[in-house]
């Protein structure tokens, strides 16, 4: 097993190093530089000055080893745009509030969700069924900022029950965490009513149901149980979607965290802030990979390493 | 071969059989479906939209420009009404901020959407299948090489990956169909790869190989359309995402240029920030995007229950 997760980890390490030689290849190439755009005039000795502080003046190789120099003291850098901060202190800063927001949708999201599936799975066919596919199709299909829009509309502006925006206490994290969390309870509904589904379709829970176990022990026991395995592979990459934020949702309700960085990163051409954050997204990905895998192995003693 | 073939088609029970191909069946079980008949009336209803919006077919041999046809203003003929004023008789869906006829926009709206959408899948799917079915064919160190490239470009960040390349080449019709179909092809190359190692070691194919076929026959005529069904339903779901990354790209402003109008352009550049007021101009380009993303997801899912009969039962395969 700890062989496993070390070979795992070499892995990771390869493609973090490919992927930051794209990215670094990627945003170099894009016209423009980070002060190119700035607010303030600058004179061509100024900005000469600048780029050679930054070593913006040499070649994108040599950039590139200094960065990677950096890289293994871990210092990403300092932010352009944010020139007293580091690229990590930025993350620092902004990720709680959006890990906050994160957190608390992936809380929303399956404690509404994975009820929603598997009643819809017991009670197929009937009309609780129906709503709730319903419910969970237009959860699918619209973009969470036309909910943002819509919540705004509804309830900030016409109702005046919440805020429009702002991150200020808990009447400010309602609106943005329903937008937010709607599309994944939406998933996590379909996925979990199938999953039940068919786990009520099995032989297991015929001869559990036939050795004269109330209907809760075979739920709980039995369908749950076999219902949730298949369900991680898919819930997994929702983690690291959810806890590093939507531009979206953040710049509607305006809540300052991660998530305008995303973009404005690259339109500011702040590059160790882009190539942090890129890192910081490959990372969360393959550590979830690799925690639903194990995951997989604890739960399903079928399921073997090699 | 050829004797046994005349006594099949002779006998009237084979013949019926003969006609119970799986996209026969798959039809019949899309159109039982009430949920599939309701997403592709949608889908028809848009295409239709998408297609007449102006009269662009016939303009060319009348040599003109085109006239608007389910529009009822050029997207970019601007103080034909109030600025930003609400909706009307005249005015369907109100006007924006430069007078301009905020259901002629939609309207043209809708082509700019769809069309990208549905040519950025079917661009991925162009690089996504040969990549795929390369890999699951030859294994080995192909397979190796094709993987590790999905690999690394599964754990770039999509929207910011989509956003350098917008960067990087500018923001046009083109280019955002393009960096669409970068962003998305993995999806398909590692579906077909799945497909292809497992159809490649069924009998079917030990069979045709012993009778001496050909590996371009084996591959395109026995496993390539048995791969094809889940391909499909993966690219018809992979609309509403394309759908969706258009209207994200052009809200944040690397998307369509204007004046051409898109759908997620108009809620980001007049939408939120006007949506205080003039309520109408991020609402209905919101609500045309969920429309169109839940009829592509309609047929979608309707696809895959119609193309795939074990779902119903069991893992499908």
């Amino acid at each position: 097993m700890v062989r496993y997760i070390l070979t795992r980890l070499l892995g990771l390490l390869f493609v973090l190093f490919v992927i930051s030689l794209i990215t670094f290849w990627l945003m170099h190439g894009v016209p423009g530089g980070p002060w190119a755009y700035g607010q303030q005039l600058m004179s061509d000795q100024q900005l000469a000055a600048l780029e050679a502080r930054y070593g913006l003046d040499k070649p994108v190789w040599q950039q590139y080893l200094t960065w990677l120099g950096g890289v293994v003291r871990f210092d990403f850098g300092m932010s352009f745009e944010h020139p007293d901060e580091s690229v990590l202190q930025l993350i620092g800063r902004t990720w709680p509030i959006t890990f906050h927001l994160g957190l608390m949708t992936l809380l929303v999201a399956f404690g509404i969700g994975i009820p929603l599936g598997i009643v819809s799975a017991v009670k197929q066919n009937t009309w609780v069924d129906y709503l709730a596919t319903l419910l969970s199709i237009f959860g699918f299909v619209t973009p969470h900022f036309v909910w943002g829009i819509l919540f705004i509309l509804t309830f900030a502006l016409y109702l005046k029950w919440l805020p429009t925006g702002g991150w200020e206490g808990p009447q400010y994290w309602i609106l943005p965490v329903l937008a937010y969390a709607f599309a994944p309870i939406a998933m996590i509904a379909r996925y979990t009513r199938a999953s039940v589904v068919e786990a009520l379709r099995a032989d297991y829970v015929r001869t559990a149901r036939a050795k004269g176990l109330t209907e809760r022990t075979v739920m709980s026991r039995h369908v749950l149980r076999n219902a949730m395995i298949p369900m991680i592979t898919v819930f997994g990459p929702l983690v690291p979607d959810l806890i590093t934020g939507s531009i979206f949702i953040e710049a509607i309700f305006r809540i300052p965290g991660l998530g305008g960085y995303w973009v404005t990163s690259t339109f500011d051409r702040d590059y160790p802030m882009i190539i942090g954050l890129v890192l910081l997204w490959a990372v969360l990905i393959a550590i979830t990979y690799l925690v639903t895998d194990i995951l997989y192995v604890f739960f399903d003693p079928r399921v073997r390493i090699h | 071969m050829a004797t046994a073939e005349l006594d099949l088609t002779q006998r009237p029970p084979a013949k019926t059989l003969r006609k119970r191909s799986l996209y026969r069946d798959a039809a019949r079980r899309f159109l039982r479906n009430r949920l599939s008949i309701v997403g592709l009336v949608i889908v028809v209803v848009l295409l239709i939209v998408a297609i007449f919006a102006d009269d662009w077919f016939v303009a060319p041999l009348l040599g003109r420009e085109p006239q608007p046809l389910i529009a009822h203003y050029g997207y970019d003929e601007a103080f034909i009404g109030p600025t930003g004023g609400f909706p009307s008789a005249d005015f369907w869906m109100g006007t924006d901020l430069n007078g301009r006829d905020e259901w002629s926009r939609i309207v043209y709206g809708a082509r700019i959407s769809l069309s990208i959408a549905i040519f950025s899948q079917l661009l991925a799917l162009c690089i996504g299948l040969p990549m795929g079915a390369l890999a699951g064919w030859k294994g080995g160190k192909v397979d190796f090489v094709i993987m590790r490239i999905v690999d690394i470009m599964s754990a770039l960040p999509v929207l910011l990956l989509a956003f350098l390349i917008m960067l990087r080449m500018g923001a046009s019709y083109w280019n955002v169909l393009l960096a669409l179909s970068l962003t998305t092809w993995i999806e398909i190359c590692r579906l077909t790869r799945g497909q292809f190692l497992t159809l490649r070691e069924k009998e079917f194919v030990e069979a045709s190989r012993s009778v001496g076929a050909r590996t371009p026959r084996i591959v395109f005529g026995q496993i390539l359309p048995n791969a094809l069904a889940p391909i499909i339903v993966s690219v018809t779901l992979g609309v509403p995402r394309a759908i969706f990354a258009e209207a994200a790209l052009s809200f944040l402003g690397v998307g369509i240029n204007p004046p051409t109008p898109s759908w997620g352009q108009m809620i980001g550049r007049e939408g939120i920030a006007n949506m205080t007021y003039f309520w109408h101009l991020a609402f209905f380009p919101a609500i045309m995007i969920a429309f169109t993303m839940l009829g592509f997801t309609l047929v979608g899912d309707g696809l895959r229950d119609a193309l795939d009969p074990k779902a119903v039962e069991g893992k499908g395969s």
